[in-house]
Order: C-alpha cells, then sequence, then structure tokens
C-alpha cells in the first residue's frame, strides 16, 4: 500500500515530477560519463605502464629509486628471480641494466639512455612494438634496437651503425659500436627518443658491471591498480637489506597523486549535483506536501502513525530518484556510446603525462564505479531534499483534516 | 516599470522560505561557476608565465631541420646580427642559444643533457630558473670553465658547487669533445626534466666545446602578448624565407594550445551544466508561485491588466531572485577566488608541478581573478533566469480572465 | 458502558497567536453504545471542536474524555492515533479520500492499517459496497465520483473497519438535498443493522429530523438535550 500511494502521489503533478527527474537525470549522466571516462582512461594508461617498460613490480638494489647510480646493482639476480617465481606464481620477470650515454651516427650525436634488456624476452616483448627490421638475437652479438623518434633524429635504419661512448662502473671510458637490428616503438614518445636497447650480456660488458643488474622487472597477470598485496608477498621472499620491491605507483609517484586528486576533484561535481538538486527537490516536496495538508490531517485521523506517513513521503521522494537515476545512466549511455571511442592523445599533443604515455584509443563504455558513485549521490540528494518535508508531513496534526473546509 | 518591480519585489517574499530556497539554488550556482573558471585561468596560467619557467620564447627560429637531427652544423650564422634585422614588435626579449646533446658525468655517475651556450645577461630574461638562481649563481660572462646545472642533476651525480663534472659531446668536425668544468650554481626548475637534463655554460665556453664560430641553434623571441605569437610567427617566417624554421609556442607546445583553447569551452560546459540544473530547479518553483496565484492574476486581467504586463510582473519576480541570489553567488565566488589567488586550494598532481606534454601545470592551483569572465557568468544567471520564467508566465497571461477567476 | 464521557469539557484556542477564544466551555456529554445523535448549533457555535476533542482529534483545555471508559487525556501521540485507528471511524464534510487511490482501496485504507489480510480486506469492502449499491464505484477515483457518491465511499471506509462509534462532521454540507437525505438515511440504516454508534454534527433541519437525539450547542455550551420519543424507523 504504502510504495503504490508513494508512487500515485509522485504522478499527480506530472510536470512538476517530470522537471525534477530531469534535473537529477542531468546530474547523475554527467557524474557517470566523467566517472566512467576518467576510469577508463585511467585503467588504460596504467595498461600501459605495467605492459611497458615499467610493468607491475620492480625489485632494485637498495636505494636505487632514490639514487640511480651505476654502481647500484641488485646482487645475484637470477637467485632473486628465482625467489620472486617462487613467491608469486604466474609472474614473469625480466632482467634489466640501464645506463646513459651519447650515441653517434655520422656527425650527429644525442645523449640516450642505454637498456640492456633479455634478449630471450625480447622475442614476447610488450614493452614495444618492432617498427622495422628484426628483434635482438638470444646471443649477444653487438646490435641494438632503437625508438622511433631516435632513428629519425640520428639517421639511421636497420643494419647501420651506430657509435655508443659513456661512463663505465668503474669510472673509465665506454666506447663500442653496435649494428641496428631494428627500431621499435615503445607507446611513449619521450622513451621512442631516447632509449636504446641492447641484449643483456653486451649491455653489462659495456658498463663493466659484470652479471649486476639494476632492475628486474616483474609481470604480473593481473590488470588491478591496488599492488599491496603482491608487494608485499615478493618483499616478504626478499632479503630488504639489499634489495627495494616497488610498485609501479611508487615509481611515478606524481603520476599516482596526479590520478588521486583528480578523482577527488571530479567528487566535487557529486557534491555540485546534490547541493543544487537537493535544493530543487526540497522546495518541490515543500510545496508538494503543502498542497496535501488536509490529506495528511485525514490519514493521521483516520490512525496512520507517524513514522508510516513519514516513509510514505521519504518513498516519494526515492522514488523519483530512482526515476532520476535511470534515466541519468540511459542519458549517460546515449552519450558515451554515441561517441564510441574517443581519442585523448590529442589532448596532448602526443606527449606523455608525468612519465606516462597518453592512451590512445579509448573505448567508452558505463564503468561500474560510476554507478555506484551516481546510486550513492542520488540516494543522498533525495534524502537531503525529501526528509524536512517528510518531518513536516508526519508531523500535521488530524485537526488539520477539519480545518479550513 | 519601476511599479512593475516594485510588486515583483514584495512578491517573493509571500513564501519566503521558498524563496530563500531558490536563491541559494541560484546563489551556489554562479558561485560554483565563477570559481572554476577562476580554477582554470589559474590551471593556465600565464603563457608567458609558462614560457619563462622553460625558457621557451613566444617564437623560436631554428636552421630548417634541426629540430629533428639537431646536428651540430644545422646552425644559424651570426645571430646577431640577424636578430637586429628582424622586425618584432615593441617589448619583446630575445636571445640566442647554442644547442646540443652530450653527457655529463661526475665521479659517481653521468647522464644525458641538452647543453646549452648562452649570453647570461640576455637569458636571465628569458628564463625564470637562470634569473632566480637558488645555490650558487650562473657563471659570470668571462668565466670559461663555470657551469650551471639544475637541482636533480646535481643530486644524481651526487655533485654540488664547486664540484668538477666532465661535459662530452660530439663537435662540428665529428670527434667527441670533452671538458672539465666546474659547477658554479645549481638552479631549481618547476619542471623536473629541465632539472635533471639541462646545463648551462657560456656560449663562447660552448663554441669552443663544439668547435664552432659565429653561430647558434636556437633564437628564443618572448613577446608582451602571447595571443601574438602565431602572427609573428607567420611574418618572420616570410621575412626569413627557406632555410629557416619559424614555429611559435603553439606549434612547439601543442598541449598548452590545446588547453588554452579548451579552457573556455570547459567554462561554458560547465556553466550550461551548473545553470541547467539550477533552472530546472527554479522552473517547478516558479511554476507553482505562479500558479498558485492563478485566481489572483485573473482579477487582475479581469479589472483590465494587458497579458504583456503579467508576463512582465512574472519576469521581474524571477529577475529579483536572479539579482539578490545573483549578487550573494558572485560575493562569494571572488571571495574563494581572492582568497584562493593567495593560497592554492586545489591540487591536480603530487610534486610541485605536472608535465603535461611538455607544458608546466603548477600542481597547487591557484585561482586567477578575471572581471570578465565573473561579468559573463553573472550575466548568464539573469539569462537563465528570465529564460525559465517565460514558461510560467506564458501559461498563467495567456489563460482568459473567466477561466483564471475559476481556478481554486 | 458509554461509549463516550465527556466531563467539564473546555477548549481554548490562540487566534492567531494573539487572542484566546473559548470554544467549549464546561460540556458535559455521555453517548451511549448504539445511539444515533446529532449535535447542533449555529457556526461558530463549538459543534466541530466538540466532536473533534470526543474524536481525539484534538486534546482539551480542561475537563476529561472517556473512550469506552478509558482516559484518553494522557494518552501520547502514537496512542491517539491507534485509538482512532481501532475505535474510531470518521466522514468528514469534503476530503475525505486519498484522491490517488479508488473507492475500494480507500475504504480498505484502515483495515490495512490494523493489519488485517488482503483478501478478507477485499471480501469485506466488496461485501459492503454490494450492499450500499455501490458495487460499480468499486475501482472508480474519487475524482470521477460525485459529492455524494465521495460521502458513501468514506461511510464504506469509516463502517469497515468495526469501529465503535462514527464521528460525521457536517457530512451532508456540501451536497444537495435529495443526496443529502439519502446519505443520513445510509448511515441510519447502519446504525440499526450492526449498532454502531453514530455522532453527527449539523445545522441542517433535515439532519436533524432523522437523528434519535439532539444536543444543542450555544456560545460553546449545551443548551438543551432532547430525545426523540419514538425513534425513527
Amino acid at each position: 500500500m504504502l510504495l503504490k500511494l508513494a508512487w500515485r502521489n509522485i504522478w499527480r503533478n506530472q510536470r512538476r515530477t517530470v522537471i525534477s527527474v530531469l534535473a537529477l537525470a542531468l546530474g547523475v549522466a554527467a557524474i557517470v560519463s566523467l566517472f566512467s571516462v576518467r576510469e577508463i582512461a585511467y585503467a588504460e594508461m596504467i595498461r600501459g605502464i605495467t605492459k611497458g617498460l615499467v610493468g607491475n613490480v620492480q625489485v632494485h638494489g637498495r636505494g636505487y629509486q632514490d639514487s640511480p647510480e651505476l654502481t647500484t646493482v641488485v646482487p645475484d639476480p637470477l637467485a632473486v628471480e628465482a625467489r620472486l617465481r617462487g613467491a608469486l606464481p604466474g609472474a614473469q620477470t625480466e632482467r634489466r641494466v640501464i645506463g646513459a650515454g651519447l650515441a653517434s651516427s655520422g656527425e650527429v650525436s644525442t645523449a640516450v639512455v642505454v637498456m640492456g634488456i633479455e634478449a630471450a624476452a625480447a622475442g614476447s616483448q610488450t614493452a614495444f612494438t618492432l617498427q622495422e627490421g628484426q628483434s635482438l638475437d638470444a646471443a649477444p652479438s653487438h646490435e641494438a634496437l632503437i625508438g622511433t623518434a631516435l632513428a629519425n633524429e640520428l639517421g639511421l635504419s636497420p643494419r647501420g651503425e651506430l657509435v655508443l661512448v659513456g661512463q663505465a662502473a668503474d669510472g673509465s671510458l665506454a666506447n663500442d659500436r653496435f649494428t641496428v637490428a631494428g627500431i621499435v616503438d615503445t607507446g611513449s614518445s619521450e622513451a621512442n627518443a631516447t632509449t636504446v636497447f641492447l641484449q643483456l650480456v653486451d649491455a653489462q660488458s659495456f658498463f663493466n658491471l659484470g652479471q649486476g643488474v639494476h632492475q628486474v622487472i616483474v609481470r604480473l597477470p593481473t590488470d588491478e591498480e591496488d599492488l599491496s598485496r603482491p608487494v608485499s608477498l615478493l618483499r616478504g621472499a626478499l632479503d630488504l637489506s639489499a634489495l627495494e620491491v616497488l610498485p609501479w605507483s611508487e615509481m611515478l609517484p606524481e603520476l599516482k597523486t596526479a590520478m588521486d586528486d583528480k578523482r577527488k576533484n571530479q567528487g566535487l561535481i557529486s557534491v555540485i549535483v546534490f547541493l543544487i538538486v537537493a535544493l530543487g527537490i526540497l522546495n518541490t516536496m515543500t510545496m508538494s506536501t503543502f498542497e496535501r495538508t488536509r490529506e495528511f490531517g485525514v490519514l493521521a485521523s483516520l490512525g496512520t502513525r507517524r513514522g508510516r506517513i513519514l516513509a510514505m513521503v521519504v518513498l516519494e521522494a526515492l522514488l523519483q530518484g530512482l526515476i532520476g537515476f535511470c534515466a541519468g545512466l540511459a542519458l549517460a549511455w546515449v552519450l558515451l556510446h554515441g561517441i564510441g571511442t574517443a581519442n585523448l592523445s590529442g589532448l596532448t599533443g602526443g606527449g606523455d603525462v608525468l612519465g606516462a604515455p597518453m592512451p590512445g584509443a579509448l573505448k567508452l563504455v558505463i564503468h561500474p564505479g560510476s554507478v555506484v558513485s551516481g546510486g550513492l549521490t542520488t540516494i543522498l540528494t533525495m534524502l537531503a531534499g525529501g526528509l524536512l518535508p517528510a518531518l513536516r508531513a508526519s508531523r500535521m496534526k488530524p485537526v488539520e483534516a477539519t480545518r479550513y473546509v | 516599470m519601476s511599479t512593475i518591480l516594485k510588486i515583483a519585489w514584495r512578491s517573493i517574499w509571500r513564501n519566503w522560505r521558498r524563496t530563500l530556497i531558490s536563491m541559494s539554488a541560484v546563489g551556489v550556482g554562479l558561485f560554483l561557476v565563477v570559481v572554476y573558471s577562476g580554477v582554470l585561468a589559474g590551471v593556465l596560467g600565464d603563457a608567458k608565465d609558462q614560457l619563462d619557467n622553460v625558457g621557451m620564447g613566444h617564437v623560436e627560429i631554428t636552421a630548417a631541420g634541426w629540430r629533428v637531427r639537431r646536428g651540430v652544423s644545422q646552425s644559424i650564422s651570426s645571430p646577431d646580427a640577424l636578430l637586429a634585422r628582424l622586425h618584432l614588435p615593441p617589448g619583446s626579449e630575445t636571445g640566442w642559444r647554442v644547442v646540443t646533446r652530450g653527457l655529463v658525468s661526475s665521479a659517481r655517475g653521468s647522464e644525458g643533457v641538452e647543453l646549452q651556450g648562452v649570453a647570461w645577461t640576455r637569458e636571465r630574461g628569458l628564463s625564470t630558473y637562470v634569473r632566480e638562481v637558488r645555490i650558487g649563481q650562473h657563471p659570470s660572462a668571462d668565466d670559461d670553465r663555470g657551469i650551471l646545472i639544475g637541482e636533480r642533476l646535481a643530486d644524481r651525480l651526487k655533485v654540488k658547487v664547486g664540484s668538477k663534472v666532465r661535459v662530452m659531446a660530439q663537435r662540428a668536425d665529428g670527434e667527441i669533445g670533452a671538458e672539465l668544468y666546474r659547477v658554479r650554481g645549481i638552479f631549481h626548475s618547476l619542471s623536473p626534466a629541465i632539472s635533471r637534463h639541462r646545463v648551462m655554460v657560456g656560449e663562447t665556453s660552448a663554441r669552443r666545446l663544439l668547435g664552432i664560430g659565429d653561430v647558434a641553434h636556437q633564437i628564443v623571441i618572448q613577446l608582451d602578448r602571447a595571443g601574438d605569437a602565431d602572427g609573428v610567427a607567420a611574418r618572420l617566417r616570410s621575412e626569413l624565407g627557406g632555410g629557416y624554421e619559424v614555429l611559435s609556442y603553439g606549434d612547439l607546445l601543442p598541449a598548452l594550445r590545446n588547453i588554452e583553447r579548451l579552457a573556455d569551452l570547459f567554462v561554458w560546459v560547465a556553466a550550461l551544466f551548473i545553470y541547467g540544473l539550477v533552472g530546472l530547479g527554479i522552473l517547478n518553483t516558479l511554476l507553482m508561485s505562479v500558479l498558485e496565484r492563478t485566481r489572483e492574476f485573473g482579477v487582475l486581467r479581469a479589472v483590465g491588466t494587458r497579458p504583456g504586463r503579467v508576463v512582465a510582473q512574472v519576469l521581474g519576480e524571477s529577475f529579483w531572485i536572479a539579482t539578490l541570489s545573483g549578487a550573494l553567488g558572485l560575493a562569494a565566488g571572488l571571495a574563494l577566488t581572492w582568497y584562493g589567488a593567495q593560497h592554492a586550494i586545489l591540487t591536480i598532481g603530487g610534486g610541485e608541478a605536472l608535465e603535461y606534454g611538455g607544458a608546466i601545470l603548477r600542481s597547487g592551483v591557484k585561482t586567477r581573478f578575471s572581471l570578465t569572465q565573473a561579468l559573463r557568468a553573472t550575466s548568464l544567471v539573469y539569462v537563465m533566469a528570465l529564460v525559465t520564467a517565460l514558461y510560467p508566465a506564458w501559461k498563467v497571461a495567456r489563460l482568459p480572465p473567466a477561466r483564471a477567476l475559476h481556478s481554486s | 458502558m458509554a461509549v463516550i464521557e465527556a466531563i467539564g469539557v473546555s477548549k481554548d484556542y490562540l487566534e492567531r497567536g494573539q487572542v484566546t477564544t473559548r470554544a467549549l466551555r464546561g460540556v458535559s456529554l455521555t453517548v451511549e453504545g448504539g445511539e444515533f445523535m446529532a449535535i447542533a448549533g449555529p457556526s461558530g457555535s463549538g459543534k466541530t471542536t466538540l466532536l473533534n476533542v470526543i474524536g481525539a482529534l484534538d486534546t482539551v483545555t480542561s475537563g476529561s474524555i472517556r473512550v469506552e471508559g478509558r482516559e484518553i487525556g494522557g494518552l501520547s501521540q502514537r496512542e491517539l492515533s491507534d485509538l482512532r485507528r481501532d475505535r474510531l471511524g470518521f466522514v468528514f464534510q469534503a476530503y475525505n479520500l486519498v484522491p490517488v487511490l479508488t473507492a475500494a482501496e480507500n475504504a480498505e485504507y484502515v483495515m490495512e492499517l490494523q493489519g488485517r489480510p488482503a483478501a478478507v480486506r477485499r471480501r469485506r469492502v466488496a461485501e459492503l459496497f454490494e450492499a450500499m449499491g455501490m458495487r460499480q464505484l468499486l475501482d472508480t477515483r474519487p475524482l470521477k465520483m460525485s459529492g455524494g457518491q465521495q460521502q458513501r465511499v468514506a461511510v464504506a471506509r469509516a463502517i469497515a473497519s468495526e469501529p465503535a462509534l462514527i464521528v460525521a462532521d457536517e457530512p451532508t454540507a456540501n451536497l444537495d438535498q435529495a443526496t443529502g437525505r439519502s446519505l443520513v438515511e445510509l448511515m441510519r440504516l447502519l446504525n440499526r443493522q450492526r449498532g454502531t454508534t453514530f455522532v453527527l454534527s449539523s445545522h441542517d433541519p433535515m439532519v436533524l429530523e432523522q437523528v434519535d437525539r439532539v444536543v444543542r450547542l450555544v456560545d460553546g455550551t449545551v443548551q438543551s438535550d432532547e430525545r426523540r420519543a419514538t425513534p425513527v424507523a
């Protein structure tokens, strides 16, 4: 009966209800759309990071993140890898060497980041895609892969020759020639312009590192943003006096903070919708209950308890909320599917944001979190707007039934 | 007109609770729009401010093809003479630089850098981080061995003022040149990339290191008005002809140009959205308040009031609601914007600044106040209020008086 | 046991927060079970007020009211509410029915509050409507009914919950003579058939002709209390 009454009551004044519902729908559509686009973009950015050069988690020699010196290495990397894979079955690991150098070809030279990577992994490499030429051989053969922009700058193509100069771990001058095996796209415009990939063993001998490596990359089969569980498992499995274990969020802290800040800032939109729509609902429900003063009086005379009248009016607010919420979802769906695929890379002109590549084509769908956020906002808004009028209605005295006749 | 406004004023207070709630909604809406536009303006910052932070010019001239290959020999001859020839708007600051990629090493490590050879006095005018060196100072004009490096690089290489570093770069003759320098100063830049990868020496010293003569790689022009950039670039392009590449900052930082263009759009969309919500909210209120008085309006019509005047009456009530709440919302919005201009009220990222496609956005956003934006937002409130009032006004004004009189 | 006992009841009103009006002055009244009576008097005589306090719709300033022997003066809002639900029925002058409910749903309302199962409610209402010759109105909404029909549905609602007493405040005031007459006849029939006590208020002589007992109020006091010698059939 209560539900039936509440439902029929909201349609007594169709126009009024439609307008209220429309306002809520607009607000919900905005919240859901923005939330969804943002989270889809973030998920894509994180995928780009974790499948790219950074990986999900990295293990370094202790202190490397704060002070990445050539001499801070992971001792006994193969054992570390074995222990990592033991702690997290299903994880893939790679060893990597990183150093700085000067690369030149002919008269052009530029500063580069030299990365020694495992050639076996290079075959199933997700960190970059091969554009021209071939990937690195398994056996060390003085070959290199260079980024697209770098190739452009140095005027190099496959089978061209590259000279690398740098400072080795013992302070001596490192100097060697390499043949370009292929040209790759790392997904990050910065990395494409500055990275030279060598075979791990070649890099280790170039920089005089012996068996040492700087990074052990751990790739997990998960897309989760929160990696605290795997990280604590890994930290438990390793000797933390010599090593450090970092998830991507600690390696790119500015990016993580920026993402969290943006989430908070967009939360403001929910607050805005809440404020404005709640005020509107307060007004309309005050009016609609005032109009029914006599009726509430009659109901009270008949023996309806206060709580029941309160519930009825609150239900009226919530039902309108339900309709508005569904309408808002539908609106958001139409909007997102109407746009279909969004390409955000134009926003940065193709550049990176805080070290992460801006995602390219995003397939726009309604993110489940957005539905929750929109639903919560709806409930809070309708309660805020409807509670006061409901209380007033429930307090109406039976005597009202006989007044103003 | 004044009678209409007087009656309208008294009418809105008949149901003061309802009026106050409506006014709150409108006020909140305006407040939000004003603050939002202030925040966006703050994020964008002054374009000149931006460029100063990275030492970029509104217009930059390089030899054709240099940007891609950065060859030492792809240079501009006699940069001083060239600059003298150019017709530039008054108030422009100019400079030129020798630029190349190199490697800087200390006992503790090495890092790839962009080496710039500059004329220090001019450079101070172009870059904030050179003007305000935090630790030590930039080398003097005749200091041949001095080098200025960034905080992050100093940290990486574990050097301080007085330390020695080795700089290696490719010379014009193809050999690798290497020289030792002493750190004279360490600068702080909002851009982490610059702080880590840019080093500066005197131009004479750079030329000697690279084995080049009276040439430069970059000519930098900072204008008084950012808006002139594209125009000036186009003019210089035709003046100089082939062999040179002339780019405006919009070409160099498409991200910045995009945000500038989009910022206005964002404020419009936000205003439409917020005012849409508010408008729907007060539409109901206005409808009810007007329809309740159908009989009253019927009496007015019966005694000879024209429909137009009844409409004006309703619009007048909406006008007052807009004015009162507009004033409050505007005041509150301006107050917050003024406060926000001194203290950052919003953060958009960790660290000091955010690197966005090459442009620098400060993380702690300080709002910027713009009177035009605030006035625009306020006038939109009036538009919204009056448009919203049209429907209820029309509804009640077009009823024949007999019908209106009989409504209960 | 008397259904209603009012002893020395006085009721004051605060008119516009300034002036106190004494609507009832020391009124005493006893209503026995099964009575069919009216409270009469000109407008302003306090008859509506008296009906309100008898029906536990309002509280008295002084004096006491007992419903079925139970003193209602100290009862809480909730207790009064339940009392009205279970022991009393109401027919107002107008706006009795909830506009968004059908006649049947309106009539079922109090039974639903009482927690009676749906099947029982539906059956009772169907029987009532049938007996009152209103079967065709079961699924009609109040807006589509005449004033007289609305009042009859209100009576059906009042009877359906099986109260001890039905209070009707000027039930015929908005109806024409013929309709009003048939309404009062209906109420009297229900009173004869089921023994439900009825207390009406009216200044309409047509109504007063049809009741067994008339209590006249003037300026808040009982002026006369007359029983008919031979009850109307």
